[in-house]
């Protein structure tokens, strides 16, 4: 009985932070789960569960993705980006400028919804290395802070800007 | 080859300054932007996984519960129902911190939509969610009531037979249900001669008031890790919450066991605010365990979070006699609370809020009712603001209202009838706490007597603006306690019951420490509670833990000194008066020697430990021991743009300040200025759990909207105001609050001011606005 417990079994390659990775996985499974289930990259965090909150943020092919809503079949052939492979995308430096202005500016309290946070500020300084505080704003609104108010936020991702255009 | 122990050398070129008052990185936040931080989800994790099944009626005997068809699924372990736990001799099955009124799994009957009725474990999460769809629980549906004022009449169905106080805090020692029905526990306070009052008065003025239930969207939901020991009969609960000890107590007494058998571990958390106090789904998942011989895990969904823990709605009556030359002299105001289902810490909250229902005013003559209601609905629980949101709602804008029938600047008559620094309130003498500091602060920041708001040229754009004060009290009595471990490198692990629930008490208490001692905070290591090593700490709650850990850590501090002192003139064989410690150093008459020196020396064997412990209990020696160990106090201005066409509205502009009594850390405390403001900003503008037929229509952040930060006001100023609380540590009390109080006033009065709107109650929507806008003109 419910074979829905059971679903089809798929093979997939993709890339993770860089590395090379190649897995069977249930088709029903999603990037969250993959991510922190399989494999134990638990900085990805799961808020709301219905792709509105932001936590769980990554980048596939460095398109910004709620993970819990995307299946982790759709990643075969594909790179994705976690917090965990932040730091290295910059100068292979042991922080990212986003991770040491984030610290510096208190763009966290509680830290759950800031890995997310991070992802989705590094695809805006991607397309946009000089954002101003609307498109930060504009950018950043489907990431939910309940802790901080947000301000901190704002000052963090032009700081870091400022330190990446320098 | 005798162990080299490291010496922790302080420079001594380097001239000490004090890390108090200074902006120090947060000692998680290297964990927390590289995803390395651990909350209790991301813990490795071997057992059973459970999912709870929930009643899907506001109010029904439970007939039957058929668990055949999901037990008989693969690898499901089992299926337990409240019947179950009702017949095992090894659970006493209901909890709660004010009454015991709430079963662990319904019992016999259930009294909301999302109670939990049954739970299923299983070896995998997705087994257990798919499971617990096959189990079917059949109930006899009873009359439902929802409303407050339909929950309090002769015929309304009964929620609870009786209720006697769970005596665990001496503060609800008193408590009982009213002799009403489904009311819980009324409070009331009286002070001076009401009527007498209202006959004095030149205007007499009434209106109501109300808020909805909401709930605190913590990102990360519910997770709790229990896992059973049948060999010694002891339980080790992982989980995120914010009352471990009350944890431990708890569940160790719903099982007949010692506490020292429950060991509590509470990693970070993602957010609570309130929402993970006292006990949630730690005693469920306990008994799960329990029952399962097995470590077991429950990992809630966000949505569920809305099944678990609320904020109360309240209707609020506010009566307020006033002399034309703008003194209150009489107010009453009677404040009904949903507490939903079940009590838990409402009673303390009609109480506390209660007493300070008449804001922050001195006024001679008082009267407060204020009853917590049972109705059909989630259970009311702690949250930020603690009730005085809610009230402060009511009695914030009806200042407002009064000012205008007297015709007087609202600000004026705040002014005229704010409670004085060492003055009184309630008819009794209040102490420092800042109130009239915060409201100046944000009067002369705007210069509100100084400037008029210029109106915008489009016609149907008003312009508006508004202010709101508060004063709120913080949980009296409690306790707090702190070991600080001194190691003979000179570095120092502390420990206490104090949870971090992102409002950055590691750091604070690591500011403290390290201030202390005189060393640097990087040897300076503050971790996350344990109750099998963690002394008692009474909550991570009501903005308290700077005040009463800091205090605790002072007096660990001063006895690690104490011992330094005592090992220096043993070992140096000078007195004891001739040695003082003093920026990390130990100063003789002989030459000064570090700590690390002092301690290394004494100690043989490669090691030493010097165990400090403070102990810091409001209940002896405190000014307004009864009320509150300090006071919480902060304003809101804000100023609004209202389209009157469509009563939509934006903040242009707002200011918010709040006393620290004196900031630990300036950029931490604006942290929580700011966070509690942006907070309330949702509860003003858009959030609200909608019911229909007793159950909640918008139970996902889908439907249920809460601030991003688009919505936040671009034009913003932050004001530290500090009044140096007598008793505090450094003269430092809890900010986490007070603006969570002031923004919703202020900005239903800057709406008011500019378009005419006046809106009682939450959420200000555009068609609320609009409506109020008719009204006015009528």
């Amino acid at each position: 009985m419910n074979n829905y417990i059971e679903a089809t079994i798929h093979e997939i390659e993709f890339k993770v932070n860089g590395e090379e990775i190649s897995m069977t996985i249930p088709a029903n499974l999603t990037l969250v789960e993959l991510l922190r289930q399989e494999l134990r990259l638990t900085g990805t965090t799961e808020g709301c569960g219905v792709g509105v909150c932001g936590c769980c943020t990554v980048l596939i092919d460095n398109k910004v993705v709620a993970s819990c809503l995307e299946l982790a079949v759709n990643i075969d052939g594909k790179e994705v980006l976690t917090i965990e492979g932040l730091a290295d995308t910059y100068q292979l430096s042991e922080f990212h400028p986003l991770q040491t202005s984030f610290r510096e500016y208190e763009g966290f309290q509680c830290g759950y919804c800031t890995p997310g946070m991070l992802i989705s500020s590094k695809a805006l300084l991607d397309q946009n290395p000089d954002p101003s505080d609307e498109d930060i704003r504009e950018f950043l609104s489907e990431n939910i802070c309940r802790c901080t108010g947000y301000d901190s936020i704002i000052m963090a991702v032009k700081s870091a800007a400022k330190k990446m255009n320098a | 080859m005798s162990t080299q122990i490291p010496i922790i050398e302080p420079d001594r070129k380097v001239e000490k300054t004090s890390l108090i008052g200074k902006h120090v990185l947060r000692l998680d936040g290297e964990s927390k932007v590289t995803g390395a931080v651990e909350y209790t989800d991301d813990l490795p994790f071997e057992g059973y996984y459970a999912e709870v099944i929930r009643s899907n009626v506001p109010h029904g005997e439970i007939v039957s519960i058929s668990t055949e068809a999901a037990e008989s699924i693969p690898g499901v372990i089992a299926v337990v129902t409240g019947e179950d736990l009702e017949n095992a001799d090894w659970i006493s099955p209901y909890v709660g911190p004010a009454f015991r009124d709430q079963p662990v799994l319904a019992i016999g009957k259930v009294r909301y939509v999302g109670e939990p009725v049954a739970a299923v474990i299983a070896e995998r999460p997705d087994i257990a969610a798919v499971a617990s769809t096959e189990v079917v629980v059949k109930c006899k549906k009873l009359r439902s009531v929802t409303d407050v004022v339909k929950a309090r009449k002769e015929d309304a169905p009964l929620l609870h037979e009786s209720g006697d106080s769970a005596a665990i805090f001496e503060d609800l020692a008193m408590v009982h249900h009213s002799e009403e029905p489904n009311v819980a526990y009324a409070y009331e306070l009286n002070v001076g001669d009401l009527e007498k009052g209202f006959e004095e008065a030149d205007v007499v003025f009434e209106k109501n008031y109300a808020t909805p239930m909401v709930q605190h969207v913590h990102l990360e939901p519910f997770v709790t890790i229990a896992s059973y020991n049948a060999a010694k009969n002891s339980f080790k609960i992982v989980t995120g919450n914010q009352t471990p000890h009350f944890v431990r107590r708890e569940v160790a007494r719903i099982f007949g066991i010692p506490s020292s058998k429950v060991e509590v571990e509470v990693p970070q958390m993602g957010g609570a605010f309130g929402s993970k106090t006292y006990v949630r789904i730690e005693p469920l998942v306990a008994a799960l365990s329990r029952a399962v011989k097995a470590p077991v895990k429950l990992r809630q969904t966000s949505s569920e979070s809305f099944d678990t823990s609320v904020r109360d709605g309240t209707q609020t009556r506010v009566k307020t006699g006033v002399t034309h030359d703008g003194v209150i002299i009489a107010q009453e105001v009677e404040v009904i609370w949903d507490s939903g289902a079940y009590a838990d810490i409402s009673p303390r909250k009609v109480k506390k809020a209660g007493y300070t229902a008449p804001g922050a005013y001195d006024i001679p003559n008082v009267r407060v009712i204020s009853k917590s209601t049972y109705t059909n609905k989630p259970p009311g629980v702690a949250y930020r603001g603690f009730g005085v949101a809610q009230t402060a709602w009511a009695v914030e804008s009806h200042i407002d209202d009064v000012a205008r029938e007297i015709g007087m600047d609202p600000v004026e008559l705040r002014i005229r009838n704010i409670t004085q620094d060492g003055g009184t309130y309630n008819g009794v003498g209040i102490g420092i706490h800042g109130a009239p500091q915060c409201l100046q602060a944000v009067v002369d920041e705007v210069d509100w007597f100084g400037t008029k708001l210029e109106q915008p040229s489009k016609k149907h754009i008003k312009k508006g603006r508004g202010i709101a004060v508060t004063l709120k009290t913080t949980i009296t009595p409690s306790t707090s306690e702190a070991i600080v471990l001194l190691d003979a490198d000179g570095s120092v692990n502390v420990i206490t019951g104090g949870t971090e629930i992102g409002q950055g008490i590691i750091t604070t208490l690591a500011q403290i420490t390290a201030d202390g001692l005189g060393i640097g905070i990087e040897y300076v290591n503050v971790n996350t509670p344990n109750t099998n090593s963690a002394p008692f700490n009474t909550s991570t709650t009501s903005s308290r833990s700077t005040f009463h850990l800091g205090n605790a850590i002072l007096g660990a501090v001063d006895e690690l000194k104490e011992q330094l002192v005592e090992f220096a003139s043993e070992d140096l064989e000078i007195e004891k008066s001739d040695i003082i410690v003093e920026d990390g150093f130990v100063k003789t008459s002989v030459g000064n020697y570090s700590i690390s020196e002092v301690v290394a020396s004494h100690f043989v064997g490669g090691g030493g430990t010097l165990i400090g412990k403070g102990y810091f209990s409001t209940k002896e020696g405190r000014e307004n021991r009864y009320e509150s160990a300090f006071w919480m106090t902060g304003a809101t201005y804000a100023e609004v743009s209202v389209d009157t066409r469509t009563g939509k509205y934006s903040i242009d502009k707002w200011v918010n300040s709040a006393d620290c009594g004196k900031a630990i850390d300036p950029v931490r405390c604006e942290g929580q200025i700011l966070g509690a403001a942006v907070q309330a900003l949702g509860h003003t503008m858009s959030e609200e759990m909608v019911f229909e037929s007793g159950q909640q229509v918008n139970k996902s952040l889908l439907d249920y909207k809460v601030p991003a930060i688009g919505d936040v006001p671009k034009e913003s100023k932050i004001i530290i105001v500090e009044s140096g609380d007598p008793n505090g540590p450094h003269g430092a009390k809890g900010v986490g609050e007070s603006n969570t109080v002031t923004v919703p006033p202020a900005i239903g009065n800057a709406i008011r001011d500019a378009c005419g709107a006046r809106v009682r109650e939450l959420p200000i929507t555009p068609d609320k606005v609009l409506r109020g806008i008719e009204e006015a003109s009528e």
